[in-house]
């Protein structure tokens, strides 16, 4: 490994670290709004059309949204985990704990996957395949279309996530990081960390309308 | 770097159980016969999940002040953004789908 040292602005490691890290939250910030406007129009359409909205959350595969909510949360904590890990040194540790994130972020995909196929046999795909024939036919509509919309870039961001976690793995195996430089780890684990956040908030919004 | 305020591994699962305990108590609230309104109930326990994580595992609680104030910047703004455009939406007569 060699020696690392603080880019020409910085004082030291330290004080890059914090700027690395008040950069990574301003960037979050960016994406705190770019989500906001889709919760945004999310909320609009549920206060005007909640019956609408209501007939169409029947058709969410509850066990399949809770499975994927129970495989992000436990994804959050294997990564806290690496971050950890690599904090203190274990190197070995930070890498199992990076590849099994992969490993609950890949399953997450294949899993959402296997909704978007589902709803689309249903014929539930706005626009191209919608045979929905019950009552709030058109509001019914506007939720698949929020639906694939939200969850659609939110399987993106996973997506870019699983390819940078990658490259995490690849430079925590050939020993680039150490207690002393880890800022690449703990930036990658924010913005892990904040995925998981925007599902948090996807999950009651497309699963949990009402199921009484 | 400072690794006094880091989090411990029970640290780290105890947040985690907290965590599915709140996902759990979620999906209990969307079967109260209460229509539509289950996001009064569910929305605040996303936010407390939210917040959890952000203090916890993004380490927020032992980050700098400035830090904690961009972080909660965006936050805030999309607060801001939500109660002017609802204000708008829900005092207009709108289109209606049918």
């Amino acid at each position: 490994m060699t020696a690392i040292t603080p880019a020409a602005q910085f004082d030291d490691l330290e004080q890059e670290h914090e700027a690395s890290r008040l950069g990574m939250w301003t960037f979050l910030a960016t994406e705190v709004l770019f989500f906001g406007v889709l919760f945004a129009a999310y909320a609009i359409s549920r206060l005007l059309y909640p019956q609408g909205f209501i007939a169409a959350s029947q058709h969410s595969d509850l066990m399949l949204g809770g499975i994927e909510t129970a495989v992000l949360l436990t994804s959050s904590a294997t990564m806290a985990m690496a971050a950890r890990a690599i904090r203190h040194g274990r190197r070995t540790q930070a890498l199992q704990m990076t590849l099994v994130t992969m490993a609950l972020g890949a399953a997450f995909i294949v899993m959402h996957l296997q909704g978007y196929h589902h709803h689309i046999e249903e014929g539930l795909f706005p626009g191209v395949n919608f045979t929905y024939e019950g009552p709030y036919r058109n509001q019914v509509e506007l939720f698949y279309f929020l639906y694939f919309v939200m969850t659609a870039f939110h399987l993106l961001h996973l997506i870019v996530g699983l390819c940078i976690l990658a490259v995490i793995a690849v430079m925590t195996w050939r020993e680039w990081f150490s207690p002393e430089y880890y800022t690449p780890v703990e930036l990658t684990a924010l913005y892990w960390d904040f995925v998981d956040i925007v599902w948090i908030f996807l999950f009651p919004s497309f699963y949990l309308i009402s199921l009484a | 770097m400072n690794t006094t305020s880091d989090h411990s591994s029970i640290g780290v699962l105890g947040i985690w159980i907290t965590l599915i305990v709140l996902a759990a108590l979620s999906i209990a609230a969307a079967y109260l016969p209460i229509g539509s309104w289950t996001w009064i109930i569910t929305y605040p326990i996303a936010a407390m999940m939210a917040l959890l994580i952000m203090a916890s595992y993004m380490r927020l609680r032992s980050s700098t002040v400035i830090v904690r104030i961009f972080a909660g910047a965006g936050f805030f703004w999309l607060l801001l953004w939500f109660a002017v455009t609802l204000t708008d939406y829900l005092t207009r007569p709108h289109l209606y789908l049918t």
